[in-house]
């Protein structure tokens, strides 16, 4: 049988992480739990294969950016119409505004910057994680940080 | 472009991240139930062959000491079973150990081996020999062994659930499944691959490797499971100057791609029966969709749905279907080449991106598509073709390469 103890400890550890990046992600408390739920269960699925922390964690995290890809795509589905809104940031509660920014970026600019900047995944991980190309990623880095600068200035500006 | 991590950018989120109050881990048992689920539904076909079987047990050990060298040509190891005789047969270097095992009950022309490069005696967990595919104990086992375990068996009369596309033989190691083997402490890994052949299951390969084990034996192990023959199989493939050849007897055709790419070993779409799906192969693993809905949907007709979703920008893809129906005036015979239509955006099949009846995966894809029907040896296909918005030229190239390849057999009658 595979070491469910050692599977049960990283769990415990990783698990707010994943959830934390996936909501960032997904801007949705709960979706992101199932997501993490459902990366976690592969994860034991394949647990005694995968060796290290290291590799776990970057499973986990491709599996939950993978899901979070699925998720977002029915969702865009089911609401026929609906558009991500690009607004500016009016609320004063910072909060509020880098939510909004957050939503207003595409899916895989978001990732990139929730894998790089926030959860500091090397530039080749993150690509790794999203299977594409390291180029394409800091294309998308540049792009998501640049939509995200407004945001950045609120906060500072509150502070 | 500065890929340098944005601390201060970081900063915030991780404001806005530590807002999350931290995860419940109640769904612990939840994540167990289904992960458990996810590895029980690949081996249940397995543990339930196991189960039933009590077959009568005799081996015959066939040392070969003495024979030290292992000859470079593969023709000249030894041939251990027939493919007249017993359905299969196996070449296997001539130092390493035979261990004959019984056939099962209900096959009892099909007897099973167990093969090994270590001076080893496989015994079941009772003490003596392992009955029909009973679990071998491992204990002694030298840490530098490999060993190979091919049983064969017949009809079952049971209901394993969803068949699967015959297996693609030459066997490779990739072609495995890793089994989980936390019960030998330093023991051997195992993988297994359940075969199929004529729609029916065949036998199981299994593939033991030491902790320890030299990659030139386990170079010699891959060798000899590569050189399994099974009788009837159906499809294969031949690999020569860096490209493959996949045959496929059941669906009567035969395709040739460049490394870097892969068949998919199931139907991606198998609730589609007219026109049906008879190959799908791309440059990234393929997803089987479980319904229509489950994916992308770009075109009136459905086309691999899940695999499509997982398609990036440097990606190709290609699915091939066959009409069920009579070969009507729609399908135009084969092009001398395949290659992209006259359109400006295929994607849409050809259709202006503001159509309104376009179905909205259609609209933003990091992939452009090709539909087109054909017909060729008297039978209608419908060939899609995807090639990722940054494809290189050679990835271009390949891709109607792959689809110029395809060669069939005419329709029977």
């Amino acid at each position: 049988m595979p070491d469910r103890a050692g599977f049960e400890a990283f769990y415990a550890a990783h698990l707010p992480r994943v959830v934390r990046a996936c909501a960032l992600v997904l801007l949705d408390r709960g979706d992101a739990e199932d997501v993490a739920a459902e990366a976690f269960a592969r994860l034991w699925s394949h647990w005694g294969q995968i060796h290290g922390e290291d590799h776990a964690g970057g499973y986990v995290f491709k599996t939950a950016m993978h899901l979070c890809s699925k998720r977002r795509r029915r969702a865009a589905r089911e609401v026929v119409g609906t558009v991500p809104q690009r607004s500016r940031p009016t609320d004063p509660d910072a909060r509020v505004a880098v939510v909004d920014a957050l939503r207003g970026l595409p899916l895989r600019q978001r990732q990139s910057v929730v894998l790089r900047d926030w959860a500091g995944f090397e530039t080749s991980e993150v690509a790794r994680m999203l299977g594409t190309k390291e180029s394409t990623v800091r294309v998308h880095l540049a792009r998501g940080r640049a939509a995200l600068r407004d945001v950045l200035t609120v906060e500072e500006r509150e502070r | 472009m500065n890929d340098a991590r944005d601390e201060a950018l970081g900063a915030v989120l991780d404001r806005e991240a530590t807002r999350i109050e931290s995860a419940p881990i109640d769904r612990l048992p939840e994540v167990l139930r289904r992960g458990s689920r996810r590895r029980a539904m690949r081996f249940t076909a397995i543990a339930a062959a196991v189960a039933v079987f009590a077959g009568v047990v005799s081996w015959v050990g066939l040392q070969n000491e003495g024979r030290e060298t292992i000859p470079a040509n593969i023709i000249d190891w030894d041939t251990f079973a027939s493919l007249e005789d017993n359905g299969w047969s196996v070449q296997v270097p001539p130092p390493w150990r035979i261990q004959s095992l019984p056939a099962c009950f209900n096959a009892p022309r099909r007897i099973g081996v167990v093969v090994t490069n270590a001076a080893f005696e496989f015994h079941g967990p009772q003490g003596g020999s392992p009955h029909c595919d009973e679990r071998l104990v491992f204990a002694g086992f030298p840490r530098d062994g490999v060993a190979f375990r091919f049983q064969p068996w017949g009809e079952f009369g049971l209901d394993f659930g969803r068949k699967e596309p015959d297996t693609l033989f030459p066997l490779s190691p990739g072609s495995l499944e890793r089994e989980m083997t936390g019960d030998i402490r330093g023991g051997p890994s195992e993988s297994d691959l359940l075969l199929w052949v004529g729609g029916d299951t065949f036998g199981i390969v299994r593939r033991y490797v030491g902790p320890e084990a030299s990659p030139e034996d386990v170079a010699t192990l891959d060798r000899m499971i590569g050189s399994l023959r099974v009788r009837g199989a159906t499809r294969w493939i031949e690999a020569e100057g860096g490209l493959t050849t996949l045959h496929d007897e059941t669906s009567g055709f035969a395709v040739t791609y460049p490394s870097g790419w892969g068949v998919a070993d199931e139907n991606l779409t198998p609730w589609l029966s007219s026109p049906g799906e008879i190959l799908s192969l791309g440059t990234f693993p393929l997803e089987v969709s479980t319904d229509p809905d489950d994916g992308f949907r770009l075109f009136d007709a459905p086309v691999a749905p899940a695999a499509l979703e997982d398609m990036m920008s440097d990606d190709a893809f290609v699915s091939l279907q066959e009409s069920g129906g009579r070969i009507g005036p729609f399908f135009d015979p084969r092009p001398e080449r395949f290659g992209p239509l006259e359109c400006e955006d295929a994607i849409y099949g050809c259709r202006p991106s503001e159509d309104p009846d376009l179905p909205d995966d259609a609209r933003n894809v990091p992939f452009r598509g090709w539909w087109i029907p054909f017909q060729d040896s008297g039978r209608g296909f419908y060939l899609f073709v995807a090639i990722g918005n940054e494809a290189t030229p050679e990835l271009r190239e390949e891709v109607w390469a792959v689809a110029d390849s395809l060669v069939f057999d005419p329709v029977a009658g």
